[in-house]
């Protein structure tokens, strides 16, 4: 309890709530403006926080990622636009409300579930991963790299249609991370002989080339057509209202704040899986599409709450769970942190800061949120004509800016040609992301694992936990495999909603 | 079967694959105490071409074609448009520096949809800006011409 607030006071100083305000305001637009989301965003502007205290920096893109989810429900509900993916759900009553001349309450309830599923999910943080945090020190190579094998398993095998793309897409980001100096053996590796390589291939440009121009390129393909945001009235819940939406929120809360925890199940899953339960336990599912208030607050508090404990597995572990927080992960290295259980030893000042930070951001989102939720709906018709060279702009600045090189500007377009060819052909991004990003993790765990046993795979059953993460990562391969052959879709369908 | 893009993104994962292991070789798959630096990108390329070859099949059975997958003219010609922008931009801007690159680049993809001298103030001002706020206010040593802009 001291520690956090401690925590409390370094994350109120001014400079510290500058930087979280200016966090959660580029979430905001970056979640309402279609073309650009949290990845992208969050990775345009790392290289510009390199001067920054280290903790300022986090505070500010850590509120770009949960600012996002705040934002992408503004114009998923107004304007039937997601603009930010976790929002998708969100349009199917969402926008119904509005029609029905509902849309300040959908906005309303909306901004209420993010907050209370954000700040459990805080809790939560605060509650457990000082614990877990503990526990993984008993952690040695072997339980790590088995760790590593279990998330990244569990991430092909929800993400995507096919495990043998979801499993190519991870090898390539892996093979991708072993470019450059090996730091084991001194070895300059797969370098063909060019300089720029000798420091391996950096993610900002990578990220921002296959989530940012990919996207951007893909929206280019669409005529993205937004109509004029309706009036906004009475913006909380009739009285009779108030009690199923809170339940949902509850149902909201809890299902997202699972979900974060788990590596690839992302605020997207979280809002769909959050949805189809309360569809299901309605005394009528037939309202739902036609303006269900329940609709509305459990998706948004599910990927709200999903983000926050997503947070975890990163803080305790070391291991990011989806692209945006394989994003944070890179820039806590950057600023010389290693994320994982040696943070709360090592840092914990600044770990309780970051926690305290998420707390006052969302508070921050959440007045924000209701008073000018018309004037950010407007940020989402400016014309993507308009928007999007500009976008292009920032993107090449956010690549250059990292060693001020245009190489890393070439990189970033190489890497959007693939990540819309990846797109269009059914490749996960997040896969080869979070491969790439723990790649080295994996390669020098596996390598003193094998030297601790002679080169001997058996290790990796030797422990009680090593052998658990290895047996879930078997069972997650095979059903998959299984369920590939089956030709089963392991996303829900459509129908299913 | 050229026109089977599924065919081509599973030729072009085994090239990856196999592009690694050959330059794996070139470092010691052991070490004095266990594996040496090729052995791991040895490993992961092997899977790469086996994974390829699956994809293969697949690619095969169920092929994707580019007409199918690709957009149709206009915006065919969109993203087209977006990488030559870029490839100029690139080419410019060690010479004329990032506002002028950055007009060139902004123009480009502006006139597509608005008349000329929209297009042309718009490329300006948002070059002018960007330089400014990223320039000067942020202090990225953004790429300039021989007038310091």
């Amino acid at each position: 309890m001291q520690l956090f607030f401690q925590g409390i006071e370094n994350a109120t100083t001014w400079t510290n709530l500058v930087y979280c305000l200016i966090g959660v305001t580029i979430g905001m637009l970056v979640g309402v403006m279609p073309g650009i989301g949290p990845v992208s965003g969050t990775a345009a502007l790392i290289p510009l926080t390199f001067g920054m205290d280290p903790l300022s920096a986090i505070i500010m893109l850590a509120g770009i990622y949960y600012g996002a989810m705040y934002g992408g429900t503004i114009t998923s509900v107004l304007i039937n636009i997601p603009g930010e993916s976790a929002s998708v759900i969100t349009c199917i009553d969402g926008y119904q409300m509005t029609l029905q001349g509902r849309g300040g309450t959908a906005l309303g309830v909306a901004a209420i579930g993010s907050f209370i599923g954000g700040v459990v999910a805080i809790a939560g943080l605060a509650t457990l991963a000082p614990a877990l945090a503990k526990f993984a020190l008993r952690f040695g190579p072997v339980e790590y790299f088995t760790i590593l094998l279990m998330g990244l398993m569990m991430l092909m095998g929800l993400m995507g249609r096919s495990i043998v793309r979801g499993l190519a897409a991870a090898l390539i980001g892996l093979l991708l991370s072993l470019v450059g100096m090996d730091f084991v053996s001194g070895e300059s590796r797969f370098t063909l002989g060019l300089l720029q390589l000798e420091r391996g291939i950096d993610f900002v440009p990578m990220a921002l080339g296959l989530f940012g121009i990919s996207e951007l390129l893909l929206s280019l393909e669409e005529k993205i057509n937004a109509a004029k945001p309706a009036q906004l009235n009475r913006l909380l819940p009739e009285r009779h209202e108030w009690k199923p939406t809170m339940k949902a929120i509850g149902r909201g809360t809890g299902i997202g704040f699972l979900i974060g925890l788990i590596p690839g199940a992302n605020a997207v899953i979280a809002s769909l899986i959050s949805y189809t339960v309360e569809k299901k336990t309605a005394k009528d599912p037939s309202r739902f599409g036609k303006g269900a208030i329940e609709g509305v607050a459990a998706p948004e508090t599910a990927n709200n709450a999903c983000s926050g404990s997503a947070m975890i597995p990163l803080f305790t572990l070391g291991i990011p769970s989806s692209p945006t927080i394989a994003i944070l992960f890179g820039a806590f290295v950057m600023h010389g942190l290693t994320p994982g259980p040696t943070l709360f030893q090592r840092n914990p000042d600044f770990v309780w800061a970051i926690i305290a930070s998420m707390l006052i951001g969302n508070i921050m989102l959440l007045i924000l949120n209701l008073p000018l939720a018309r004037l950010w709906a407007r940020v989402a018709m400016i014309p993507y004509q308009l928007l999007f060279p500009f976008i292009m702009v920032i993107s090449i600045i956010g690549a250059y800016s990292l060693n001020n090189s245009l190489w890393d500007v070439g990189v970033m377009l190489v890497f959007g040609v693939v990540g819309y060819a990846m797109k269009k052909l059914d490749f996960p991004l997040a896969a080869m992301i979070l491969t790439f990003v723990l790649g080295r993790s994996i390669e020098s765990s596996l390598l003193q694992s094998l030297i601790l046993s002679d080169g001997s795979l058996a290790i990796f059953f030797s422990s009680p936990l090593s052998s658990t993460f290895m047996t879930i990562s078997i069972l997650i391969l095979v059903f998959s495999v299984v369920g590939g052959l089956r030709k089963k879709k392991i996303a829900l369908s459509d129908s299913e909603i | 079967m050229h026109k089977n893009a599924a065919l081509w993104s599973a030729l072009f994962v085994g090239a990856i694959g196999v592009f690694f292991l050959i330059y794996s070789l070139e470092y010691p798959l052991k070490s004095s105490v266990g594996p040496g630096a090729g052995m791991i990108p040895f490993a992961v390329s092997l899977m790469v071409i086996g994974l390829s070859v699956i994809l293969l099949f697949q690619a095969l059975r169920r092929p994707i074609y580019f007409r199918d997958i690709l957009p149709k003219s206009e915006g065919l010609r969109k993203i087209i448009l977006v990488f030559v922008a870029a490839a100029i931009f690139l080419a410019v801007i060690p010479y004329t520096g990032f506002v002028i690159a950055s007009t060139i680049l902004l123009f480009i993809l502006y006139v597509q949809h608005y008349r000329w001298y929209v297009s042309a103030g718009l490329a300006l001002g948002i070059s002018l800006l960007a330089f400014w706020v990223f320039g000067n206010l942020l202090n990225i040593p953004l790429p300039t011409n021989g007038w310091g802009w």
